[in-house]
């Protein structure tokens, strides 16, 4: 399958206290091919995380489509096989770890789909190896550091043996140290592992790196393209309310500035451009 | 106002086996009407001590003096401690509760039994402070706003106490870069109406280009202390503490190793811009 996400003329509307109507997506189209690396860059309440729910179906389309490799998300059957699919890691690791032992708390998925003991034991290693926490099988999860936390929020997660990781936010409680840990764990996971992934983040630096960057205000799809596309257009970024990444904005202003230097994301190569200009 | 800690330690739960021992020692001096930002990784004793000092935590070691004032002395009033220290915790749009923004608002003094009058010029105050539109908002229902709305409505709950300190724990954890970027704006100007701030946050830029003051703990102690230039550019201390330098040092730190001649203190995006400017000869437009 080569479309791991196929959304189609996509709304969704949720209604107020007062019974309005209120669309927090207005009609997009986003494609995510098998492999990619997507980052969903917007305001908070821009339909980020919206669209997030929509393709785990946990929300149901008001009108359009979403197909999740194949699998249309409001057909009421598939939604095991689309959960099976598609897993998702929110902000807080707190709301999504459910047992008082590590190793419990990576077996739920598996033990709910019915596995057998070896084959739950087996995604339990796998899982564990995969973030690097091993050593911390029988700990109580609640006693982890933030970033610790995270990796078993997604441990539990890669022991579906997911296509597709959906991350909500998941690096805006941690520490520095965390957000590093587990962006560099993302990056392995689609790398290594060959999962897709759908960041949403606050954060540029995520999305320097990013296959495309897919920019959303007020429920549309302003922007779909690579990073370089996104952080150099200024007007675009002002429109969308985001700030470029720390090298785009410096690049750019010393480039208005008169000064000789290419506009960049990456922050070795612009160095040594500066270093050699001096 | 003025905060003063002294050999401050706290264990939690001693005498079980969890027993943690969240600070150790720790003695610092905050001025009145100073901006200082708490950093350190998670577990290292940042939150402990905010809410020692809100007073949310009794049953420490040492002396917590808030303007000279012992609120640990059963004789003080330790009302007046709440009066005086305004907290906002991490995520405050959970802490909205009323049925229009006013009446959130309003709660705090209203229970202090301040007259009507005076809560409503106090919200208005408050309101005009945060940037919500007094009479466009105050009879909307505070759940029908954004998150970055929802926490200035909280944080006017906590205003409109007319507190002296303000402690805000992760404060702009969660909000857009726009969100941070005018929160920040926001804080620095109460600063500058006087209140004294204490901010725990993990964003390094943000705490780099607006506190006067930084704090680092680290396993229960007070492992650094100074101006946010001293700290900001101690790259060795910093990954010490598990903590990284903001951006713009660490960039000002990979021209250093490429050779250029950048100055130590150089941790804000202006002072770099202006040190490349000069060096490689850019026209100010």
């Amino acid at each position: 399958m080569d479309k791991m996400i196929d959304a189609t003329g996509l709304k969704f509307a949720y209604i107020s206290d007062e019974g309005n109507y209120t669309f927090a997506l207005n009609g997009v189209d986003i494609q995510v091919k098998q492999g990619e690396f997507v980052v969903v860059l917007g305001r908070n309440g821009s339909g980020k995380s919206t669209f997030a729910k929509l393709v785990n179906a946990l929300n149901l389309p008001t009108s359009g489509k979403v197909m999740v490799a194949g699998m249309d998300t409001a057909d009421a059957e598939l939604t095991l096989d689309i959960r099976k699919t598609a897993g998702m890691v929110f902000q807080n690791p707190d709301n999504q770890l459910v047992a008082t032992i590590v190793e419990e708390d990576i077996a739920f998925g598996p033990e709910n789909l019915g596995f057998p003991r070896e084959e739950i034991y087996d995604r339990i290693d796998y899982a564990l190896k995969t973030v690097h926490m091993e050593e911390y099988r029988n700990h109580a999860p609640h006693m982890l550091s933030g970033g610790q936390k995270q990796r078993i929020a997604i441990a539990g997660v890669l022991a579906m043996k997911p296509q597709l990781i959906l991350f909500d936010e998941s690096t805006a409680m941690l520490d520095p140290q965390g957000r590093q840990d587990i962006m560099q764990l993302i990056k392995t996971l689609n790398q290594q592992e060959h999962i897709t992934i759908v960041l949403i983040t606050h954060y540029m630096d995520e999305a320097v790196d990013a296959d495309r960057v897919i920019v959303m205000k007020d429920g549309f799809v302003l922007r779909d393209g690579t990073p370089d596309t996104v952080f150099f257009d200024k007007e675009l970024l002002d429109d969308a309310g985001l700030v470029a990444p720390f090298t785009a904005l410096l690049s750019r202003e010393l480039k208005e500035a008169g000064i000789d230097v290419h506009t960049t994301l990456n922050e070795q190569s612009f160095a040594e451009e500066l270093c050699q200009l001096k | 106002m003025s905060i003063k800690v002294e050999n401050l330690s706290y264990t939690y739960m001693p005498g079980t086996p969890f027993e943690h021992q969240a600070l150790k020692n720790v003695s610092f001096e905050i001025e009145d009407a100073d901006f200082v930002g708490i950093v350190g990784h998670t577990g290292s004793g940042k939150s402990t001590l905010v809410q020692i000092i809100s007073g949310l935590i009794k049953g420490y070691d040492g002396k917590v003096l808030i303007n000279g004032i012992d609120y640990a002395d059963k004789k003080q009033d330790r009302k007046l401690l709440r009066r005086q220290v305004g907290v906002v915790f991490q995520y405050p749009e959970y802490q909205l509760f009323e049925e229009t923004i006013e009446k959130d608002i309003a709660y705090g003094p209203t229970k202090l039994g301040v007259e009507p009058e005076e809560v409503e010029r106090r919200v208005r105050a408050a309101m005009d402070l945060v940037e919500l539109d007094y009479d466009l908002y105050r009879n909307k229902s505070p759940f029908s706003l954004s998150g970055g709305q929802k926490r200035k409505v909280a944080i006017a709950g906590v205003l409109a106490m007319e507190p002296s300190i303000l402690i805000m724990d992760e404060p702009i954890a969660g909000l857009d870069p726009m969100g941070r970027e005018n929160f920040m704006r926001l804080t620095k100007s109460l600063n500058e109406c006087g209140l004294t701030i204490l901010m725990v946050s993990h964003n390094m830029d943000n705490l780099a280009e607006y506190t006067r003051h930084v704090l680092v703990m680290n396993d229960g102690e007070l492992f650094m202390e100074g101006t946010p230039e001293e700290i900001f550019s101690d790259y060795d201390k910093l990954r010490a503490a598990s903590l990284n330098l903001p951006e713009v040092a660490q960039f000002a730190k990979l021209l250093r190793a490429k050779g250029m001649d950048i100055p130590q203190n150089v941790i804000r995006y202006d002072q770099l811009k202006a040190v490349l400017m000069e060096k490689l000869g850019g026209k100010q437009l």
